[in-house]
């Protein structure tokens, strides 16, 4: 694989997924509380 | 006096993210997205696709949740807010309102041709007939098209008619997971059996910096992140309406914005590196999905299998935005004007179903309505809702509706943001489209 394609996969995996995720398990965080 | 009625609200948060991200992860994501990715060149378009969310899609959102959340009512209610005037109010709501339930007029003829395609995959069509002549000779014959319109169309209205928690809700919440478990299932898959996957990435993402330059990228790329996070004709602003006062829309929004950013990812990633890698052009345009895609997996073992798992994530898709696009309307008229809920139902209902029909038998109808949405309602719409948001209403009040109950408060950075850089930009973008000036 290119170094462009690594960075961009670094960014979508890190920048993208990964703040998908926390913000995801943020809202079941919440979810939880508010029950 | 006018009569209060008691609005539903999601059930709970996990519901209502589910429904926000129904309306967000559409065909945009599954079927445009992968294909633009290819007309522009690769990793160049994902680049300027993430820039524009980032620096206007999300800023212009979030003013759209806010005021909807904070104005507890769908466009109309909104816009009579906005405008201080009601006959004012009641236009342009109404006329934001049907911009976006226009687009169940074709949408529902993409849905019912990735219906058929299920049934190509099952009985295995693609091995003994070119995906392009099935393709074609479908859309030469309306029989097959019509059957499946109408049973789709009637099961979208039944969900609809159940209300917002026993039918938007419920039925969210089987779609969107749905959809990225297939799509992480065809990338796993096709990243351990086909030779030469890595190549397709490279494609995918590796940016051609000099593609950079291109200002149709950078129009289509905004278009594309607004269509799909449903930015503009008052999704984000009717579903936020359902979000509670004291509620949060900040994690909300942001929550959807990148779940259905990365659910467009996902199916770049599941379609694209797999054209690429077995030698197809990816440059093809609307038909890769239902052409280019089932010719790659014909080559590929358990490919029906997996052309079968696209077909059902795509349908998931369409099928959930399709019921946001006659929310929107329906929610707006009721809270508007007052109408019952099953008077706006069946009213939608019959309209949309009619025009789903118009639009399988008589492909012009189709090219309208889809060059209508997808290239002018939209950035229109968006356009509009920016000026009437930031400098109407103001930004200030709206971020105050936006930070009630906030996890992350947005503080005073947020207001040039929007007037100087995202509503700018928009309206620029706006006027291009409606007067191409910028090339």
């Amino acid at each position: 694989m290119l170094p462009g394609t690594i960075i961009m996969l670094i960014i979508i995996i890190v920048g993208v997924f990964g703040t998908a995720g926390y913000l995801l398990a943020q809202n079941l965080k919440n979810d939880k509380k508010s029950n | 006096m006018e009569q209060v009625k008691k609005r539903e609200n999601w059930s709970s948060r996990f519901g209502m993210l589910m429904s926000l991200a129904g309306m967000a992860i559409g065909l945009g994501n599954c079927w445009r997205f992968p294909y633009l990715v290819g007309a522009y060149g690769g990793g160049a378009f994902v680049l300027a696709y993430l820039v524009c969310l980032l620096i206007i899609v999300v800023p212009l959102g979030l003013l759209e949740a806010g005021i909807g959340k904070g104005l507890q009512g769908g466009n109309i209610t909104a816009w009579r807010a906005i405008l201080k005037n009601k006959l004012g109010g009641n236009i342009v709501g109404t006329g934001f309102s049907i911009a976006y339930a226009a687009e169940n007029f074709f949408y529902m003829s993409v849905t019912d041709t990735c219906v058929y395609f299920m049934y190509v995959f099952i009985s295995g069509m693609t091995s003994r007939e070119q995906p392009e002549l099935i393709y074609e000779h479908l859309q030469s014959t309306v029989n097959p098209l019509l059957t499946i319109t109408i049973i789709v169309t009637l099961a979208m209205i039944a969900i609809i008619y159940l209300g917002v928690v026993r039918g938007v809700e419920a039925a969210s919440k089987i779609f969107i997971p749905s959809i990225f478990v297939i799509f992480l299932i065809i990338i796993v898959f096709a990243a351990v059996s086909i030779p030469g996957i890595a190549e397709g990435y490279n494609f995918y993402l590796n940016p051609d910096f000099s593609q950079l330059g291109r200002f149709d990228l950078w129009k289509s790329a905004l278009g594309q992140a607004l269509f799909s996070v449903g930015v503009g004709p008052g999704c984000v602003l009717v579903y936020g309406s359902h979000i509670k006062k004291e509620d949060d829309c900040v994690l909300g929004f942001l929550t959807v914005a990148f779940l259905d950013t990365a659910a467009a990812l996902l199916a770049g990633f599941a379609i694209i590196p797999t054209c690429v890698a077995l030698g197809l052009n990816p440059e093809s345009g609307s038909g890769l999905i239902y052409m280019v895609l089932p010719k790659a997996l014909s080559q590929i073992p358990m490919g029906n299998f997996l052309g079968l798992l696209v077909m059902i994530a795509i349908f998931c898709a369409a099928m959930s935005s399709a019921i946001a696009q006659m929310q929107i309307a329906v929610t707006s008229f009721e809270d508007g004007f007052g109408w019952n809920h099953k008077f706006t139902v069946i009213l939608c209902g019959v309209i949309t179903f009619i025009m789903a029909c118009v639009c399988v038998v008589n492909k012009s109808q189709f090219d309208f309505w889809n060059n209508f949405a997808g290239n002018y309602a939209f950035i229109v719409c968006a356009g509009i809702g920016a000026i009437g948001y930031t400098y109407i209403f103001g930004v200030k009040k709206v971020r105050e509706f936006i930070n009630e109950g906030a996890w992350f408060k947005l503080g005073d950075w947020f207001d040039p943001l929007v007037k100087f850089v995202a509503c700018p930009l928009m309206v620029i973008i706006m006027l291009d489209s409606l007067f191409p000036f910028l090339g």
